[in-house]
């Protein structure tokens, strides 16, 4: 195998979970138009996570005759896609990189990003377009390369690259040409095994070098059904059946898989196939997870008119197993492991729903600002460590409730029902302009009367007002109450009022 | 005997330990208990244990991220009701969570209650019982044996008017005493400035 990069197309949403949010979608589900308005001139495209697009350029340039057409024609297709989701294309900005290697492709989709064109990096300018990049864009392609140290997968991806940028910049590196003009082991003594990576990337070649070791035998687990499988679950517990198989026979031979090619096939042809791409190896879950998205997408979008008959999965790309060691400080912790086997443990008994785990996806409604996640749906063998790039990310949303944040939040048609009243008893109202008809005395909260000490409000709150379908109008206001019967005890709580309803909505408890 | 689980700085002259005992199980009451509930255990979840909230589907997160819990560790469940369903599944969670804050259903029988106790007793995890204000969640709190009573009442609001402004700021007064501790101490908090301190 040639150790030279591969030429690739990147197209990258830089905060994909804030527009998903925005847009009132989940993060894979709302992704899925995206991909397969690329996939309609792409066969094969990879996915590392949603919101981020590879492939390589060499089939597909050939056939519309060059990288640039093939640049435009995707960044027309996406934003054309785009515009059937929002009517409001400011919303996702996006970014179309061409260059050779992943890194110098997410770097040019980076630039791209903000000049809203495509960047095209031609092959002969390629090493020194690279070399006088800085080595900033390290953090800003973390969700492209992946994480430092392929070996020890959970480390914080963006905080452990901060950490490198910061420490090459001291060392006077700020650029690529600099770390590429040092000798390797030089590197690797200074960094140990990320230099390898580092001095990799900064020479323009893939992160992973190509596998010197012939691979094992019988590496691509096909399985047909003797009778076409219609339930998604049974697909799925097939898949982690050959997963299972598949990781123990690779971590036999000291191998982990980087990418991975699933096919599955419907009774009448009908076949879903795509690439997947992890930079730290693919585990047993998270190959279930790439088929579970793959198969969910398929069946939303496709409709396959009978059960699914084959199943294909190949590993197409692997690397050394660096092993996974359990962290000294930081990164993965035995309990880590142990509280996944307990989520695990509950969910087979009670179901997967019956335990989720919040992600954060902004808005101005406290009860939407998180949503709860399926266990299932989440990649536990990186939670914990904060990885993933969207966990935590809870930054200061435009609009939202001022802090302290209630304890007690509820949603839309399910908070309950109260009676804001005033002083004759009447139930107070707010017309357009958002003014109260009069000053609220008593709240009646679940049959119990509370006394209204102060108030603030009403402020109007004014969601998706670009979408009509999915626009919300109401206002809010902050109460502070006393109970009736208990009156040392005074409590607040937020109501808010949408068509002519005073709804409990949040409670500070 | 493991190092108790610690708390934020604030909290920390409120147990004679300086943290949370581990195996032991509180009793959080009062109508600052929640908040209170997360802020006790947002410094163990930033040093890496995990957290379970059981019971209590409406939580804010934002609630508790501002508390400063991490929010990667943090799983809410929902088990069933029964009182059987309710504590297998709760001793499921046992096996791998440090911290968990329940929020325990009427049906929850005595018996139940004390074996989940020992359970927690033998895994070294804390307990946090959760007692919601009346007419949220009846629940049966109370039918747990606690070694610490927690209760956290909001002493003042501050910031909110007769139709200005917004709450700024909340006003906590914790106690605690129970049968593991030999006098009942007590503290009065700013709740945003006793996670904001350990934050920084």
């Amino acid at each position: 195998m040639r150790d030279e990069p591969t030429r690739v197309v990147v197209v990258r949403f830089p905060h994909w979970s804030a527009c998903a949010a925005a847009l009132g979608c989940s993060a894979r589900s709302g992704f899925e138009p995206i991909v397969r308005a690329v996939v309609a001139h792409v066969p094969l495209v990879e996915i590392t996570a949603p919101g981020i697009i590879v492939f390589a350029t060499r089939g597909p340039s050939r056939y519309v005759g060059g990288d640039e057409p093939l640049a435009a024609l995707v960044h027309a297709a996406v934003g054309d896609a785009l515009r059937t989701l929002t009517t409001d294309p400011q919303h996702a900005r996006y970014g179309i990189g061409i260059g050779d290697g992943r890194l110098a492709a997410a770097i040019a989709a980076h630039h791209s990003v903000q000049s809203a064109a495509p960047v095209v990096v031609p092959t002969d300018t390629a090493h020194a377009w690279l070399a006088q990049s800085s080595v900033r864009a390290l953090v800003e392609c973390v969700d492209v390369i992946g994480a430092v140290g392929a070996g020890v997968p959970g480390t914080d991806d963006v905080a452990s690259y901060r950490n490198v940028v910061s420490l090459l910049e001291r060392l006077g590196l700020y650029r690529f040409g600099d770390v590429a003009a040092l000798c390797e082991a030089d590197l690797i003594a200074r960094f140990g095994a990320f230099g390898r990576d580092l001095s990799r990337l900064a020479n323009g070649q893939d992160r992973h070098p190509p596998l010197a070791a012939t691979p094992p035998p019988d590496r691509v687990c096909t399985r047909q059904f003797d009778a076409p499988v219609e339930s998604r679950d049974a697909v799925l517990a097939t898949v982690d059946d050959i997963a299972v198989g598949l990781v123990d026979h690779l971590t036999a031979h000291g191998l982990a898989v980087v990418r991975l090619h699933v096919l599955i096939e419907s009774e009448h042809g009908e076949r879903s196939e795509r690439m997947w791409y992890r930079s730290d190896g693919f585990g047993v879950r998270s190959i279930v997870e790439s088929a579970r998205w793959q198969l969910d997408a398929w069946i939303q979008h496709d409709a396959p008119t009978s059960g699914v008959v084959a199943l294909r999965i190949a590993p197409e790309h692997m690397v050394v197993n660096a092993g996974r060691q359990a962290a000294l400080w930081g990164g993965e912790r035995d309990g880590d492991a142990q509280a996944q086997r307990a989520i695990r443990r509950v969910a087979d008994v009670n179901g997967a729903e019956s335990i989720t785990l919040p992600a954060w996806r902004g808005g101005r409604d406290p009860a939407r600002a998180f949503e709860l996640v399926r266990s299932d749906a989440v990649d536990l063998e990186h939670r914990g460590s904060g990885n993933n790039g969207d966990n935590g990310v809870a930054v200061a949303w435009r609009g939202a409730l001022p802090s302290p944040a209630p304890a007690l939040v509820f949603d839309g048609d399910t908070a309950p029902e109260v009676d804001v009243l005033d002083a004759n008893g009447r139930a107070v109202s707010v017309d357009a302009r958002h003014a109260m008809s009069s000053d609220p005395v008593t709240v009646c909260v679940h049959h119990i009367i509370h006394d209204v000490v102060a108030w603030a409000g009403p402020w109007p709150v004014e969601e998706r007002w670009w979408d009509a379908r999915r626009a919300r109008r109401a206002v809010r206001m902050q109460l502070l109450v006393r109970e009736r019967t208990s009156p040392f005890t005074t409590r607040a709580v937020l109501v808010v009022r949408e068509r002519r309803t005073w709804r409990l909505s949040a409670w500070y408890a | 005997m493991r190092a108790p689980l610690p708390v934020a700085a604030p909290f920390a002259p409120l147990f004679a330990e300086g943290g949370l005992v581990r195996g032991r199980t509180l009793a959080c009451s009062g109508d600052a208990a929640l908040t209170t509930a997360l802020a006790l255990s947002s410094t163990a979840t930033q040093l890496g244990s995990w957290l379970a909230v059981v019971g209590v589907p409406h939580l804010g997160v934002g609630a508790a991220v501002e508390a400063g819990v991490a929010v990667e560790r943090i799983v809410l469940a929902q088990p069933p009701l029964t009182s059987r369903e309710w504590v297998a599944t709760v001793a499921a969670l046992v096996e791998g969570f440090a911290l968990l804050i329940v929020a325990p259903p009427s049906s929850l029988s005595e018996h139940d209650a004390r074996r989940l106790q020992s359970r927690i007793a033998a895994r070294q995890s804390v307990l946090i019982v959760l007692q919601l204000p009346a007419p949220l969640t009846p629940n049966a709190s109370r039918i747990f044996h606690a070694d610490l009573d927690v209760h956290a009442d909001t002493a003042d609001w501050s910031g909110i008017e007769r139709g200005g402004a917004h709450i700024t700021q909340r006003t906590v007064r914790v106690r605690v005493s129970g049968r593991r501790c030999a006098s009942p101490r007590e503290a009065t908090l700013d709740l945003s400035c006793a996670t904001n301190q350990h934050v920084s």
